[in-house]
Parts: structure tokens; sequence; C-alpha cells
């Protein structure tokens, strides 16, 4: 499915291309087509995990674009002019996938920076078609009485042009991997998306949760940290990726040995029930992953972004299970101390056989974490840029000269010479 | 032995193969491991108790044995079951 990226590049690609200002298009069809086009930015702005309040933070741009969205009282009967309507179409894409990501509750590598970068992306876009209508407006001899959307798009101008201004190369945000979330999406992301679905739906209803849900849910987790791990070493071997990025490789190789371990369940422990749902979805899943691995990093983010909330849930039920002895047991195992258990019977309260798994679904919870956010870190990561030549001025000690020598005026690099 | 019983002892065969497999750290055990796991949920659509017995000396050796129960049972064993008992008998050898 599309990235953000995917979307952003179309975005710029129609802003870059809107030709000179067309005086054909008249006031009303300016007005029409930025109408849905700013109530779009609005909404993607918005839903920008910047940090803060967006009312507080955005205030500028909504002071702007708020009166663009509402349009005139009385209804427009023109058309909207077609290039405004395809740039609000993109950008109606992006804020559908940031709304749907805000709703996620986002991790804090994606909070502040990476949001400001990508915040930069729409708003240069936004400032290019600002110019370009008012441009196509300004030779209009309006009435006087109608300049107010001029006004407010020389705002509009004005207020994002320090975007515009920020080369796209500085632009590159991790959010820019988020794409829509469904699970008829083709291959491996589809695949990964029914799978995580449906997991945190059983994961999330106790009477579903069943010993080889965990285990299978556990063993998938292990094989997408293989997957993972073995798309990043390649990258790394290839030169797509610096080597800093080796913290990430390690923490998924951890991750697979946790998690293989939160699966491994001894045979005299289990917690019967059906998942035949999920049987279907985790043999499809591990299909996909064994013959279409992801070919890029994004698409390897991606499959650990799907993948951390599964692990999350994975932890929260485990625990669960194990705190309130849910696990059912085989007595016998038990040993004679026991007492008389002939067969499967609940975990006794002193018993804590699922102890161990518990605790590696946490370390492989921490480590699967640990590797997105070094990987989502570390990729942005570009050397720094040499400061100007002659920067910083060379500084030397003030020479120390006899008293008398001393020279009592201010010093000719501080200000006008007194003798000038 | 009732095939209920019989199908609950290859069960425990399957479940013993998976945890040797998914214990044993080889780089492959954990894809293999998968596989069994697999095998186990198309064995007990109806969610039986399966029977607890003890570990075969090797993964292999534990299929082994449950595909030898399961023969006797063909009728209570799903057919999509046998070609991934197959697989993996190949695979391990």
């Amino acid at each position: 499915m599309a990235t953000i990226a995917d979307l952003l590049a179309r975005l710029e690609r129609l802003a870059t291309t809107l030709g000179p200002p067309d005086e054909a298009n008249r006031l009303e069809s300016h007005v029409a087509g930025w109408m849905p086009l700013a109530q779009q930015t609005l909404r993607a702005v918005s839903n920008l995990p910047t940090g803060g309040r967006p009312e507080r933070v955005n205030a500028g741009l909504l002071a702007v674009l708020g009166p663009l969205a509402r349009g005139p009282r009385r209804p427009i009967e023109a058309r909207p002019i077609e290039h405004l309507s395809d740039l609000a179409l993109t950008m109606g894409a992006i804020s559908d996938v940031l709304v749907e990501h805000a709703g996620r509750n986002p991790g804090p590598e994606f909070v502040g920076r990476e949001a400001t970068k990508l915040e930069a992306g729409l708003l240069s876009a936004v400032h290019l078609t600002a110019g370009w209508s008012l441009g196509g407006l300004e030779r209009q001899n309006l009435p006087g009485t109608r300049v107010s959307t001029k006004r407010l798009l020389r705002d509009l101008v004005a207020l994002t042009e320090p975007w515009a201004l920020i080369p796209p190369v500085n632009r590159g945000s991790i959010l820019q991997d988020l794409r829509v979330r469904t699970n008829t999406a083709p291959g491996l992301e589809g695949a990964m998306v029914a799978w995580a679905d449906e997991t945190l739906l059983v994961l999330g209803e106790r009477h579903r949760t069943t010993s080889w849900a965990m285990q299978a849910i556990a063993g998938n987790l292990a094989l997408i940290s293989h997957t993972a791990h073995n798309a990043i070493e390649q990258a790394i071997k290839n030169g797509g990726l610096p080597a800093a990025t080796r913290p990430a490789s390690e923490a998924l190789e951890s991750s697979v040995t946790a998690w293989r371990a939160a699966a491994t369940w001894p045979p005299c422990l289990r917690l019967g029930g059906a998942t035949t749902g999920l049987q279907v979805l985790t043999r499809d899943l591990q299909q996909h992953l064994r013959e279409a691995p992801p070919r890029t990093i994004a698409d390897t983010r991606n499959l650990l972004h799907l993948a951390l909330p599964v692990a999350e849930a994975h932890v929260a039920t485990m625990d669960r299970l194990v705190r309130t002895h849910d696990l059912w047991i085989h007595g016998p195992s038990l040993g004679p101390s026991a007492g008389y258990m002939p067969s499967w019977e609940r975990e006794p309260w002193w018993s804590h056989q699922g102890l161990s798994m518990a605790k590696a679904a946490q370390l492989g919870h921490r480590t699967l974490s640990k590797a997105f956010v070094t990987l989502a870190v570390d990729i942005e990561q570009t050397p720094p840029k040499p400061l100007p030549l002659g920067w910083p001025p060379a500084c030397s000690p003030p020479a120390r000269r006899p008293p008398g020598e001393r020279i009592p005026e201010r010093h000719l690099a501080i200000g006008p010479d007194t003798t000038r | 032995m009732t095939p209920a019983e019989t199908l609950a002892v290859a069960l425990g065969h399957v479940r013993n193969a998976t945890w040797q497999l998914l214990g044993n750290n080889q780089p492959d055990g954990l894809t293999v491991g998968l596989e069994c796991l697999v095998l186990e949920a198309l064995l007990n659509p109806d969610d039986l108790k399966p029977a607890v017995v003890e570990a075969e000396t090797s993964p292999a050796a534990s299929l082994s044995k449950a595909g030898r129960l399961l023969e006797a049972i063909p009728e209570h064993v799903a057919p999509a079951a046998w070609p991934v008992m197959a697989s993996l008998t190949q695979t391990l050898g």
C-alpha cells in the first residue's frame, strides 16, 4: 500500500507542476478548491504528534486555514480548480493515515522532531499552492469587498514560507513509512495486518486465549524478528544501511532468542480452547515471511511497527495467565509432593510453571522495541555538515603588553575606531 | 486404546517434538517447530486433552511415533495434517 512517503511525493509533484497562474480561474473556483485543501491540511497537521497541544502549536495555521476551510457564508456554485482538488485528495489520504496512527498512541520516537519534519513537507507544498493561487488572483481586478481570500492566501504564504525553505533532503521523517493499515494489501503487509488484528482480538478476549495461541504468537514474533534481522544484515552488507544500525540487528537477535523461549511451552502445561481463525492467519503469515521477506528497510520498519502492539499484548496476557493461575498443568509432572492429581488440573497457587515464559516474553518485547527505536533513529542520522569556511573564527588569547603600552580605547574589532 | 486415546497420545508426541525443536537452539528449529505447532492445531480441532508422554530421544523419533499412531486411526485425522506430517518427516530426516 502507498506510504506517506509515496503520497508526499505525489503532493510535491502536484504542487510543483501547477504551471503559471491562470487568470481564467475565477475567485470562486479558487475558494471552492481551497475549502477541502485547507480542511485536509488542518486535519493532517492537527494529527501530527508534535508533542504539544495542537490548538496552541498550530494557532497561526488555524487562524489562516480555518477561514479558508469554512469558506464564504453563501454557497459556492463554481467548480473547484482541478489541481486544488487533486492536492486536497492527496492531503486527505495523508491525514487519514495520520489520524489512524494518532489513535494508536504513537511511541516517543515519533513525537516532536519527526513530526516537524513531515509537517515541513506538507506545508511547503501548501506554500507553493498558496503562492500559485495568489499569483492568479493578483492579476484579477477584484472588488474591494472580495479581497479577504487574497489576504488569507497572503498570510498563508508568509506563514508557510519557513517550511518551504527547508530542503527536501533535510525533511526525511520516519513517519513517512506509515501507510494505510489494511488487511487487503497484497503480500506480507496484508498478511501481517490481518494476523496482528486477529491476534490483538484473541489476546484481548479471555475465552479465546489458548496455550496454542500464546505459543504461535510468540513463535511468529520470533520469526518476524528473525526475518527483520536478516533484512537489516543484508542491507548493512550491501551498504544500504550505516554500520550504526548494528545495535538494531543485535537487539533483533536477542528478540529471536527471547520470543523463541516464550514459545517453548513444556508439554505438561496448557490452556484449552479453539482458535481456528488465528490458525489460518498464522500459517499465511509464516508462508509470507518465508517466501516474501521485506525487501526494503521501510518495509522492515513497518513489519516491526505492526508487531510491537502484538508483543505488548502478549506480555500483558501472559502476565495475567501466570499471576491468576489460569494455566492447566498435568498433575503427575508436579511430583509426589503435589498429592493425588491424576490428570490435567488448574495450576495450584504455589506453582508458577509459566513464569519463565512470561519473563522471556517481557525480554522479547523490550528487545523488539529497542530494535525498532534504534532502527528508526539511526537510519535518519546523517553525518554532521561541516561549518562554513572560517567559522568558528580562530580565537587567540590577548597578548600581554606592558602597562604603559595598553590602548585605553575600544578594540577595533568591537566598534568604530575613535580616531576615524 | 480407543481412537480418541490414540489421538491424545499422538498429540502428546507432537507436543514433545514441538518442545524439543523450539528449545534446541538450532537455527532451523524455529521454523520446523512452528510447523509442528501447525500440525498440532490440525490434529486437534476439537480441543482434545493431549496425553503427556515421555519424550523420545529426538524430535524426529517423537514425530515418527506420532505418525505410526495416526496411521492406525486415519478416520480421526484431518486430511490436511498428512502433507504437513510428510513434510516434517522429510525435513527432520
